[in-house]
């Protein structure tokens, strides 16, 4: 039993990772720029390299594909934890307040110092990432504080504190977003549906540490995961020390959240459907169902950046909006399906 | 074992990538700063540094060429001798002074998928570029253009991608700049004596208007509203069309305008409090579109009918193209003709 499904996760698993250089591959050939595969193997190999096909490929093609990737695995591995946590398959790291706090700061941001802040460089750059972030965990923490009670996290307080603190925390944007210049308002707006049209390698660097630190983390601790499946009670009779596990693994996924959320805003249903369709295909187990779920999520995001950077071409669809539209009613064809089976 | 080795997989992948770039990109910061340096403006110094990259690759391109300096907003910008590729991205204002000029891009920014009206006649041989906020890059490079007119609204990693193009100047979104933005396009094609006529005129048409509706508009409360998401929005002094409509035709500025230091909205209960004898009001249905009936909602509501300016017949509904800026040259101009043509200028 256990051999066939070590199995069946290692053939999972590298069909995904197959999908995902495949999608990687396609996205990085296409685009409204001509050029040709040959030539994208030569720029990538650096065999007579030439500026416009490098600048092409290394700064508006890749920096965008390995963003999707990173973003994706990031919020479909949160997700996956943040499900298995609060015991609730619909949780999602949106639902957490993360996203709109990370939100309100942006806007906040944008509202205050847009056009103070210059002079080029990485500072310009990354002070939007950097303030996503901030609010972000700053979001995290409230909501930590106030969902803390008796000693003990509950997690339907997490989800009800979470989804209050969401809500005001828009309020506050969308009260800012009013007072804006109409510039500053429309970058607002795309960032709030979820973009990664600003894609650049010092995103990349300023995301990929968490996610490089993080990750590993939680895979090493999903076992404790598949022990949340019991309740509360029992899980602390079985010798695990609940609320500190608890916490370290929300944290760890608060901060990747966080950093995927600050490079590309608020793309939602990534971190609720990947580990919905993960579960489909390896089962409960997390420590199989956790790297399937980073993959799925890559593979989400970056098939949906595709789609919405060529369906309109010149114009471009934020990747959001674009996996709202495309992942909603396959996810509800996969509940359906699943109805008949009798699983969730 | 094999997850992680696959994960292993991945982040080796990333990282080669990642040292892929930065070995490319370890030769820009060095140019970057040292133009950064020369700059008191640090507004644009973005704008700088992108100049010199530009530089190079126009010498490269056409060696025979001549460059010349333009100075715009105290930036320094080298350009070729003759520039015949120009792209406007993200800059509505230029593109109204293209439509002044009669200069025709050959990349446009679209609006809503599809080029505005408006600018028809400027735009039927250029090619879509993407959005406004959202510049497809690829496209734009494969126009190879001269020169890049973009916008101050950019954000920051915009205006470096865009530079790594072609030369590109951040052209301001500020209305009070409208004299130098429209020369800066005169510059650049060559149309200088176009651009000073069409100042000239413009001054000599706003100052016989404004003696000649002065008198009328004296003590009168004069506003100009534009309708966004269904919302009514006033502008501070200096922003959208009330350079025009205090600076040029010398209204009194209202006491809310004067407090006003962005776009701010305005109830309705409000306004009717001000209770402006003049009112004009700008609306565009793709500004509004959760409420494309909003003008029409507001003019069956009875406090909107009790406002003067309503009551005594002085509103004035999109007097110029709503998709008009406000602070332009063209947008100045339409403005100026519409008040001429319309009752105001008749009423004595």
């Amino acid at each position: 039993m256990n051999k066939r499904n070590n199995q069946r996760f290692a053939g999972v698993f590298m069909i995904g990772l197959a999908l995902v250089l495949a999608t990687a591959y396609i996205s990085l050939t296409n685009g409204t720029f001509d050029i040709g595969i040959r030539d994208v193997v030569r720029t990538l190999l650096r065999i007579h390299p030439q500026p416009d096909h490098d600048l092409v490929i290394f700064e508006f093609r890749l920096p965008r594909i390995v963003i999707a990737l990173l973003v994706g695995a990031g919020l479909g591995m949160a997700g996956a934890v943040i499900q298995s946590i609060t015991r609730n398959g619909l949780a999602d790291p949106g639902i957490l307040g993360i996203n709109s706090g990370a939100g309100a700061a942006m806007v906040i941001f944008l509202f205050f110092y847009q056009g103070h802040i210059r002079g080029g460089g990485w500072l310009s750059i990354l002070a939007m990432p950097l303030f996503g972030l901030a609010g972000g965990l700053m979001a995290a923490i409230l909501i930590y504080i106030f969902s803390w009670k008796n000693g003990r996290l509950e997690p339907q307080r997490l989800l009800l504190t979470g989804i209050a603190i969401a809500s005001g925390l828009s309020a506050v944007s969308l009260y800012l977003t009013l007072k804006m210049n109409p510039g500053d308002f429309e970058m607002a707006a795309v960032w709030n549906m979820g973009s990664i049209y600003n894609a650049n390698w010092k995103y990349i660097i300023s995301m990929f540490p968490w996610l490089l630190l993080l990750s590993p983390l939680i895979v090493w601790r999903s076992y404790i995961l598949d022990l949340f499946q019991l309740d509360e009670d029992s899980v602390i009779s079985v010798g695990i020390a609940s609320e500190k596990e608890k916490a370290l693994l929300l944290l760890a996924s608060i901060g990747i959240v966080s950093a995927c959320v600050s490079v590309s805003g608020g793309i939602g249903f990534v971190g609720l459907m990947a580990p919905h369709i993960a579960r489909r295909l390896v089962g409960q187990a997390h420590r199989h169902m956790l790297p399937v779920c980073g993959v799925v999520g890559a593979l989400l995001v970056m098939m949906a950046d595709y789609i919405g950077r060529m369906a309109f071409a010149p114009a471009e669809l934020p990747v959001g909006v674009v996996i709202a539209l495309l992942g909603v009613p396959y996810f509800i064809f996969l509940l359906y399906r699943a109805k008949g089976r009798g699983i969730s | 074992m094999l997850k992680k080795l696959s994960i292993l997989v991945i982040a080796l992948g990333v990282m080669v990538s990642l040292a892929a770039c930065g070995t490319k990109e370890e030769t820009k910061p060095a140019n970057a700063g040292a133009a950064n340096q020369q700059t008191a403006n640090s507004a644009s110094s973005d704008g700088n540094s992108t100049a010199k990259d530009g530089n190079s690759t126009a010498q490269d391109g056409d060696a025979s060429a001549e460059a010349r300096t333009i100075n715009y907003l105290g930036q320094e910008y080298t350009v070729p001798a003759k520039v015949e590729k120009i792209v406007i991205t993200g800059s509505v204002e230029s593109m109204e002074d293209a439509l002044v000029l009669d200069v025709k891009p050959v990349g446009a920014l679209t609006m809503g998928g599809s080029f505005e009206p408006l600018f028809a006649g400027i735009t039927d041989g250029a090619v879509a570029i993407g959005e406004k906020t959202q510049p497809n890059l690829e496209t734009i490079l494969k126009l190879a253009p001269d020169v890049i007119l973009a916008s101050t609204k950019f954000p920051a990693e915009t205006l470096e991608k865009l530079g790594k193009v072609g030369l590109t100047i951040p052209v301001s979104h500020i209305s009070t700049d409208w004299e130098a933005n429209l020369k800066l396009l005169a510059e650049l094609t060559g149309k200088e004596g176009q651009s000073d006529e069409v100042l000239k005129t413009y001054k000599q048409e706003a100052a016989e208007l404004k003696e000649k509706i002065g008198p009328t508009l004296q003590g009168k409360s004069v506003l100009m509203i534009r309708l966004r998401s269904g919302s009514m929005m006033i502008y501070p002094e200096d922003v959208f069309f009330n350079p025009s409509l205090y600076g040029d035709l010398g209204a009194d500025v209202p006491e809310e305008v004067k407090q006003a230091k962005a776009q701010q909205m305005i109830s309705l209960e409000k306004l009717s409090e001000m209770n402006p004898d003049y009112l004009f009001v700008q609306f565009s249905e793709a500004e509004n579109k959760d409420k494309p009936k909003a003008l029409e909602e507001l003019q069956s509501n009875p406090i909107w009918s009790s406002i003067n300016a309503v009551k005594n017949g002085n509103l004035f509904v999109n007097i110029v193209d709503p998709s008009a800026q406000g602070g332009t040259a063209y947008s100045k101009i339409a403005f100026l003709e519409a008040v001429k043509n319309s009752k105001l200028a008749e009423a004595k």
